[in-house]
């Protein structure tokens, strides 16, 4: 898996989109899909000042805008989020989520103020911001886990320095 | 002196119809305390149920003990008096709810003591038990009227007790 | 110093309870999260984990996806409902919940306990195994007593924490090492080490026990108890109980190797057993035994035991039917014990003794008909032996309206003998009398404007039975009963059934009650009685004389609650022949949060004039004084003193106690000091100065 990895052809469809100043709008109902990514929104702007071939930058808006990363190989999750904006960039990837932002792995989920979340490793980090923290709530299922009695074992494991 | 007849006192109508169970674990029959509980709960008029589930009421008597305490020693640091002392625990539920809170109720009595007479003694131990157990039995009884009364006194025609001269001793 | 008590557990580091939170959901809360490795995500800045009943608060913390497991390589606090540890370092597996700490402090909320451990496992359900442990149950800071071991089990289900190789310290000092040591880590009644008391006194010279408590299975556990004394020698001792569905009991044996005054061993067993055979029928068993008279007065320090003049031996099963019947079979023994007694003064045996008795259940016109029967086969050496058989119909009317009651009741009792051995006469002698009594009294009551209850009883009890000459009939299980408020009604002035005395009297009585509006507790109980004897009652006893006719003595009991907290009995008995009184009673006690007092005056004629006075008081918070003094007015010396002091922070206490008691026939003083500390939080067992002390019993139900 090379570090960057062109993300390959997008479409984009909206109710209307328009060209103002070097900066393509699209609004209403905006769908945005690449081989693996979909992101959906109010409102996109499109940025891509070296011309056609260059890397570009996204920002969605939206109430709030989604991201849904779907599953490469069974065994990644898919992983879906939200926040009021979306950045996106293709050069490396990565997307920025900020206000409320809010991050679904199977059952587990990541809330934060700022979550940065880069596509192909699949990586995530989180803020809270400077008023709240961030919140990442796991699933462990109640009886599934299998309850081993405490083996007081001699030598305890050493714990990872 | 303002004194009425009894039979004219009602009993509380939550007793009206009770059952009584004394837990005495490991025991077949009956200690005295129950059949005296019965006995003046069924003479008062109420209706004693013979199982728990045929009554509203039910009173729950539990940790019946016994304890003789060593009072007087003789002259050859033998005892020659004693004190039974029996308590017992109880509670008082109407369809599952707590009428009066757990209490502990105990009565004791003295009786002097001959070694030479152990099997005499022995017997009049038992009928202290007995007699003990019937005055928790009317104790109790007298508590739970007390303390399960809803209607105030009819003060209407209650005279003020003359006061009688306090017993002498 | 406030002067509230000391508590019965000590403050420790409390966090309040945790709020809940789903069993099902780990929460996580943290200022950043860096998730760079795959599968690792590093949480940083007040991280609070939230699981269940658990909680985790840390600065940093690592999540690993795929072994599902929290590593905290951080100063880390955990908080579940029983435990708060403090760690260097923790982890935390997901799918088991199971925690490790590495270098931990840790407490123990319930109990008031507290302590560190090199590590410290954790399971889900709050069994905890712990490697190099120290432990107290004092408040931080105040190390007065504790335990070091190298392994310590704590079992939250059996409520127990299991040590081994511990060694226990007091202010630091070893002070014994045991490899194995159980004490209790939740409120139920067990424990590990009781408290060990140190004495010296005149019987057994320096004199050091140390009980240690064996948990052996949840329904039985024991008591062993090493005793060293400087001048017997070692004794132990092991107490057992037992509780089974159907049965339970205890049993205590002692054995004394060789006492070096005494001269050989010497030992004691007591067994008591009560179980049901079936749903209906129990058995009873007591037996208690000791290898010499003297066993006692020796070697026992509560006077309880030093004044018992015989241990009984016996066996009973009782049937009880469906019916209205209940048969029982007694075998029954005494051993006594050294008194100055010769044997013809011991009692007999009953090999065995055979009771029935049956009532009907419903009655007919308010009658009612039973029967008791009973056949005894008393046996003594070198005494007039045999077998009495008796038996005793009897009908019985009672009435009961409320306001009035009346009971009337006629037997027949027919007694006969087969004796042996016999020196005086027949030895088929038979006695055939019947019994008649009438019951009759008033109620009235009146509810005096505080609200509460008053009642007056008057009531009349008439006996009517013929003179039979029982003079040449044996005297196997008969002595007279004390003149008392329960002989006013009773149907013979005699106990057992060798004599059944004549009688054709009429007994008179009073009861006035007074009971509180809210309570019911009595606040006043006065009872007046008499006996009017229309002829002499001519049966006898060797120690028992007749009684003329005329009025008996007067018989006054009074129960009296002065005020709040205090309150008076009284019992007089008073005989108009003399013109004096046969017995008095007067007793005052005082019962306020802490404070209890008693003291009481007893006589009776030709046997005892005794005081009697007990005080416990709480000094300060930490320090309470008790003692008891019970002196003879006949003989002018005191016959039990006891004075002690007892120092008690929350965690320990230490009581000191020196008590001086008449011990044997030959008028002998046992005097002694005894020391006992209890490291509290290792025993849960109360026996301090209660022990010593008279049983809080309440004639006045309650103050």
């Amino acid at each position: 898996q090379s570090p960057v990895r062109p993300s390959g052809p997008i479409t984009i469809t909206a109710k209307s989109g328009e060209w103002q100043d070097g900066v393509m709008i699209y609004s209403g109902d905006v769908l945005m899909k690449s081989k693996t990514l979909e992101l959906r929104g109010a409102r996109l702007e499109l940025r891509q000042p070296g011309g056609n071939r260059a890397p570009y930058e996204i920002t969605l808006t939206g109430e709030p805008a989604s991201l849904l990363h779907a599953s490469e190989t069974p065994a990644e999750l898919p992983v879906e989020a939200r926040a009021s904006r979306i950045v996106y960039r293709s050069a490396n990837q990565d997307v920025e989520l900020s206000g409320s932002a809010r991050l679904l792995r199977g059952k587990d989920e990541i809330n934060g103020e700022k979550v940065r979340y880069n596509v192909p490793s699949r990586r995530v980090q989180a803020d809270g911001g400077d008023a709240g923290q961030v919140r990442i709530v796991i699933d462990v299922p109640e009886e599934g886990a299998a309850i081993s009695p405490p083996k007081p074992d001699k030598s305890s494991p050493a714990p990872q320095p | 002196c303002g004194f009425q007849f009894a039979g004219s006192r009602p009993l509380p109508a939550v007793l009206d119809s009770i059952y009584v169970d004394v837990e005495v674990p490991y025991r077949v029959s009956e200690p005295p305390l129950e059949t005296a509980l019965r006995a003046r709960l069924s003479q008062r008029g109420a209706e004693v149920a013979t199982r728990a589930d045929q009554a509203e009421t039910q009173l729950r008597l539990w940790d019946l003990v016994e304890r003789r305490e060593t009072l007087s020693l003789g002259p050859d640091g033998k005892a020659l008096e004693y004190r039974l002392v029996i308590s017992v625990r109880y509670e008082v539920r109407r369809a599952g709810k707590l009428l009066l809170p757990a209490d502990t109720l105990s009565v004791s009595r003295d009786y002097s003591f001959q070694p030479n007479r152990i099997l005499a003694k022995e017997a009049e131990e038992a009928q202290l038990r007995e007699f003990l157990q019937g005055e928790m039995a009317e104790l109790l009884l007298l508590r739970l009227e007390v303390g399960l009364r809803e209607t105030p006194p009819e003060p209407a025609n209650v005279v003020p007790l003359v006061p009688v001269p306090a017993p002498a001793g | 110093q406030n002067d509230e008590p000391a508590p019965a557990m000590c403050q420790q580091l409390d966090l309040g309870t945790l709020p809940s939170s789903p069993l099902d959901k780990l929460v996580l809360t943290a200022d950043s999260l860096r998730a760079e490795r795959q599968g690792l995500a590093d949480l940083a800045g007040s991280v609070r984990l939230r699981l269940g009943d658990k909680e985790f608060v840390s600065d940093a913390l690592q999540y690993n996806d795929e072994l599902r497991r929290i590593q905290i390589n951080k100063a880390s606090q955990f908080r579940s409902e029983d435990y708060l540890i403090r760690a260097e370092r923790a982890q935390f597996d997901l799918n088991s919940e199971e925690g490790l700490f590495e270098d931990s402090e840790f407490t123990l909320g319930k109990v008031g306990a507290r302590g560190s451990a090199r590590s410290i496992q954790l399971s889900r359900a709050g069994e905890a195994s712990a490697q190099e442990i120290s432990y107290t149950s004092c408040s931080p800071g105040d190390n007065s007593w504790t335990i070091t071991a190298g392994r310590l089990y704590l079992n939250r289900e059996e409520g127990l924490g299991t040590a081994r190789n511990a060694t226990i310290r007091i202010a630091g000092v070893p002070v014994l090492y045991t490899p194995y040591l159980q004490f209790p880590i939740d409120d139920r009644r067990r424990s590990g080490l009781l408290f060990p008391s140190l004495g010296s006194d005149s019987r057994t010279g320096i004199d050091f026990a140390w009980p240690i408590y064996l948990n052996l299975a949840p329904n039985y556990d024991a008591i062993l108890t090493p005793r060293m004394m400087s001048d017997r020698g070692n004794q132990v001792a092991l107490a057992g109980r037992y509780l089974l569905p159907r049965a339970e009991g205890r049993s205590r044996f002692e054995y004394l190797a060789d006492d070096q005054q005494f001269g050989r061993s010497r030992g004691s067993s007591e067994f008591v057993h009560n179980g049901l055979l079936s749903s209906r029928l129990a058995l009873e068993i007591n037996y208690a035994e000791v290898s010499d008279p003297n066993y006692f007065e020796d070697l026992s320090r509560v006077v309880d035991f030093s004044s018992l003049t015989h241990l009984e031996r016996s066996a009973r099963l009782t049937y009880q039917s469906p019916g209205a019947y209940t048969v029982q079979a007694l075998v029954q023994d005494f051993q006594p014990l050294a008194s100055a007694f010769t044997a013809v003064d011991d009692p007999y045996r009953r090999l065995p003794e055979l009771r029935f008795d049956a009532l009907t259940r419903e009655d007919w016109h308010d009658t009612r008909a039973g029967i008791s029967a009973q056949a005894v086969n008393f046996t003594r050496p070198d005494s007039v032996e045999g077998l009495r058989q008796t038996v005793q119909p009897y009908v019985r009317y009672s009435r009961d309206l409320g306001a009035m009651f009346g009971r009337a009741q006629l037997d027949l009792n027919h007694t006969r003998y087969q004796l042996s051995n016999n020196s005086t006469g027949d030895d088929n002698p038979e006695r055939t009398l019947p019994i008649f009594s009438a019951d009759a009294g008033l109620r009235f009551y009146k509810f005096d404007n505080g609200g509460g209850l008053q009642l007056l009883e008057p009531r009349l009890f008439y006996l009517y039975v013929p003179y039979r000459e029982q003079d040449t009939l044996p005297v196997f299980d008969t002595g007279e009963t004390d003149y008392d408020v329960p002989r006013l009604f009773a149907r013979n002035r005699f106990s057992g059934l060798d004599r059944i005395a004549d009688a054709n009297q009429l007994t008179t009585a009073l009861t006035w009650r007074q009971l509180d509006a809210g309570t019911g507790a009595t606040r006043l109980a006065a009872s007046f009685g008499q006996i009017y004897r229309f002829e002499e009652s001519r049966v006898t006893l060797p120690d028992a004389g007749s009684l003329d006719a005329g009025s008996s003595d007067y018989l006054a009991g009074l129960e009296m609650r002065l005020m709040q907290g205090l309150s008076a009995t009284s019992t007089l008995q008073w005989s108009p022949d003399s013109g004096r009184f046969s017995r008095t009673g007067m007793a005052l006690r005082y019962r306020n949060d802490g404070l209890r007092g008693d003291l009481a005056y007893r006589f009776r004629q030709g046997l005892l004039e005794q005081t009697d006075l007990s005080l416990s008081a709480p000094v300060s918070s930490a320090w309470r004084l008790a003692g008891r003094l019970r002196r003879s007015l006949r003989d002018n010396r005191s016959l039990d003193a006891l004075a002690g002091v007892e120092y008690e922070t929350c965690c320990w206490a230490l009581r000191g106690s020196y008590r001086r008691y008449l011990v044997n026939s030959a008028g002998e003083f046992n005097s002694g000091v005894y020391l006992q500390l209890e490291l509290k939080g290792l025993s849960r067992f109360g026996a301090g100065f209660d022990e010593l002390l008279p049983g809080d019993d309440r004639p006045l139900g309650d103050d």
